[in-house]
């Protein structure tokens, strides 16, 4: 056993010889890009417009200030014009996104939840309904969204995207219902006999042996909430966020702003806030993405 | 002694009956009493209230949630196809199927949704061919926790972890910039003769394609090694001990177990060919050129430059889409689901 468990760590095979290689080349690829990208933000903007493209021969920090004065957006609010800054943009971002990823991620663990532990008729329904939502490709549907939530008065607001994507639908609910099935049944006997209610039940046990996962879905959905412009593009136009304003600072046409360095210090703050989440979290991402289902 | 026994066995019986009966009494009176139900039916039904309270209580908003913006949305989407807006009267009138004959020919019959439409279809093709066997053997990597595993890990979800504007920034100087003036310093002449090689019309479609590609890993190698850890390890160790090595491995033992997430994946790739906007409102916002254009990003572009008098001719495009996109989808799953490997 532990000899097999030796060899499979150390052992340099001809596939794993090809396959890192392969792998080392993309992920060099990866970061001389990104690196080199981002070590623009830290080249002189006289440097910058002599040869674009040789990495920078001192560190200058100025860029990022010049991007914290001129990162602000001018959007149209009623009837009249109204400025957003980096920072009303960041608690923009951090509301959205935050609410966001923590009302779906509750609504699914919840739904996942029932329709794992509770044998009723509708979660067979319910788990139905994700499968065929999943595989049937509704196109077109973005003018009836935006008419429904113009009706139902929830367009143009941070909390109406909370309430529009406190949905249980996508991958992730069978992430969590795998992982609600596999809990052992043995627990929730043992507190139903000792009188625990069916909502004690899922707060004070099932939910923290579940945790990991609900920690692992919250953390994707928020990186991905963080870095979409589109969906406050479309449903909150008035209330930009930070990835879409540097969606409009990159277009910008302003002398001080309208550079690559002054632009990437720019999108090095939108990058801040996820690369510290990720850094303190990254061990629980992995390893928890799982639906189940494997063939045995 | 055992006739001591026999004897006072039918005793026993009899005190235990007696009680038995005694009890009995009491309790139908008791369960009489309280509206004829019996104990056990009693105790279940109670039992089964709390969990039937606690389940719709649980279950009312995402239930309510589905209806408005799911099924609320789309029955809406097809109303919307057969009405029109009557700008006079600020309010939708039912036309039928106007606006089917007309979505029609702007899909069918418009020059630039024929590129629109091999876009997507290249996009897909290329998206699933060359990084599918890329991910698989990456995942497969990172699962035998190979050397170096975890630093690759990391550096593959990096892209995730950054906003499409952001790369989009870095790609566009790269491709614009940096490529063109490396590949002249290095073999002293041009490399396009036009602009850069996502200005260019020969190199820009090319360009984008990659750039999806480029970045399409991490969060698959993500999904397929968190999906290979839970291949029991009994039958991975039986496949060493028969002296398999890691192709025969991955391709007799790890791929058919996780075949029902790899064809999941598959079967969603093909289901948003025609959602799929190739990224181009990170490259472009809303003034992409024709030629780089696919469905997805024509109907975003059309519905977000559009005011609602447009709204019926999108929807009943989108209708038209989707009755294109269903059949495709259903039919790759159940060739997926069809020609798999079995379980054996």
């Amino acid at each position: 056993m532990t000899g097999i468990k030796r060899k499979k760590r150390f052992s340099f095979n001809l596939y794993a010889a090809i396959v890192f290689v392969v792998l080392v080349l993309y992920s060099v690829s990866l970061l001389t890009v990104i690196g080199w990208g981002l070590l623009m933000a830290l080249k002189d903007y006289d440097e910058f417009n002599l040869t674009g493209v040789a990495l920078p021969t001192r560190l200058v920090f100025r860029n990022f200030i010049t991007a914290f004065d001129h990162l602000f957006v001018t959007v149209r609010s009623g009837a009249s014009m109204k400025t957003f800054f980096i920072e009303d943009m960041f608690l923009t971002s951090l509301l959205y996104a935050g609410g966001c990823a923590l009302t779906q991620t509750t609504v699914i663990c919840v739904t996942s939840y029932c329709t794992a532990r509770y044998k009723f008729f509708y979660s067979k329904v319910l788990t139905t309904v994700v499968i065929v939502t999943m595989f049937i490709p509704i196109v077109g549907a973005l003018p009836s969204q935006i008419q429904m939530a113009k009706s139902t008065g929830l367009y143009g607001s941070v909390w109406g995207l909370w309430i529009m994507k406190a949905n249980f639908l996508g991958m992730y609910f069978l992430i969590f219902q795998a992982k609600f099935k596999a809990l052992p049944q043995e627990f929730t006997d043992a507190a139903t006999v000792d009188g625990a209610s069916h909502m004690s039940v899922f707060l004070k046990i099932m939910l923290p042996m579940a945790s990991t996962t609900f920690l692992m879905v919250f953390l994707l959905q928020f990186i991905s909430y963080w870095n979409d412009y589109m969906t406050p593009l479309i449903y909150m136009p008035s209330s930009p966020t930070m990835a879409y304003g540097l969606l409009l600072f990159r277009d910008s046409n302003e002398n001080a702003v309208s550079n690559l360095p002054v632009q990437v210090s720019g999108a090095v703050m939108l990058l801040i806030p996820i690369l510290l989440i990720f850094l303190l979290f990254h061990r629980r991402i992995y390893g928890n993405l799982t639906f189940g289902g494997l063939k045995d | 002694m055992s006739r001591k026994k026999m004897s006072a066995e039918p005793a026993y019986r009899e005190r235990k009956s007696l009680w038995r009966f005694v009890g009995n009494v009491l309790y139908d009176l008791r369960v009489g009493l309280s509206r004829g139900k019996t104990r056990k039916s009693r105790g279940v039904s109670a039992g089964k209230r709390g969990a039937l309270i606690f389940y719709i209580l649980m279950l009312a908003w995402p239930t309510a949630q589905f209806a408005v913006f799911y099924l609320g949305v789309n029955i809406n989407s097809v109303l919307l196809a057969f009405k029109e807006y009557d700008v006079a009267a600020n309010t939708f009138r039912w036309v039928g199927f106007e606006s089917f004959s007309r979505a029609w020919n702007l899909l069918f019959l418009q020059a630039d949704m024929k590129s629109a439409f091999t876009n997507a279809i290249l996009n897909q093709l290329l998206g699933y061919v060359i990084p599918l066997p890329l991910s698989l053997f990456f995942s497969y990597y990172v699962y035998k926790k190979m050397f170096g595993y975890k630093t690759l890990r990391v550096v593959l979800f990096v892209p995730s972890l950054i906003s499409g504007v952001i790369m989009v920034l870095i790609y566009t100087h790269f491709a614009e910039s940096v490529v063109p003036e490396v590949w002249q310093k290095l073999f002293g002449k041009k490399l396009l003769t036009g602009g850069g090689l996502l200005s260019n019309a020969a190199t820009s479609l090319g360009t984008v394609l990659f750039y999806g590609i480029w970045l399409s890993f991490g969060g698959s190698v993500l999904f397929y090694s968190s999906s290979m850890s839970q291949i029991s390890e009994s039958v991975i160790e039986a496949a060493q001990l028969d002296g398999t090595n890691n192709m025969q491995e991955l391709w007799y033992i790890v791929l058919p177990s996780i075949y029902p997430v790899l064809a999941m994946f598959l079967t969603l790739g093909v289901s948003g060919f025609l959602t799929n906007d190739l990224g181009l409102y990170s490259f472009f916002l809303m003034n992409a050129p024709d030629r780089l254009k696919t469905v997805g990003y024509y109907m975003t572009q059309m519905t977000l430059r559009g005011s609602v008098p447009e709204y019926p001719r999108l929807s009943a495009m989108g209708l038209i889409l989707t009755a294109t996109a269903v059949p495709l989808t259903l039919a790759t799953k159940k060739l997926l689901e069809r020609f798999g490997p079995s379980a054996d």
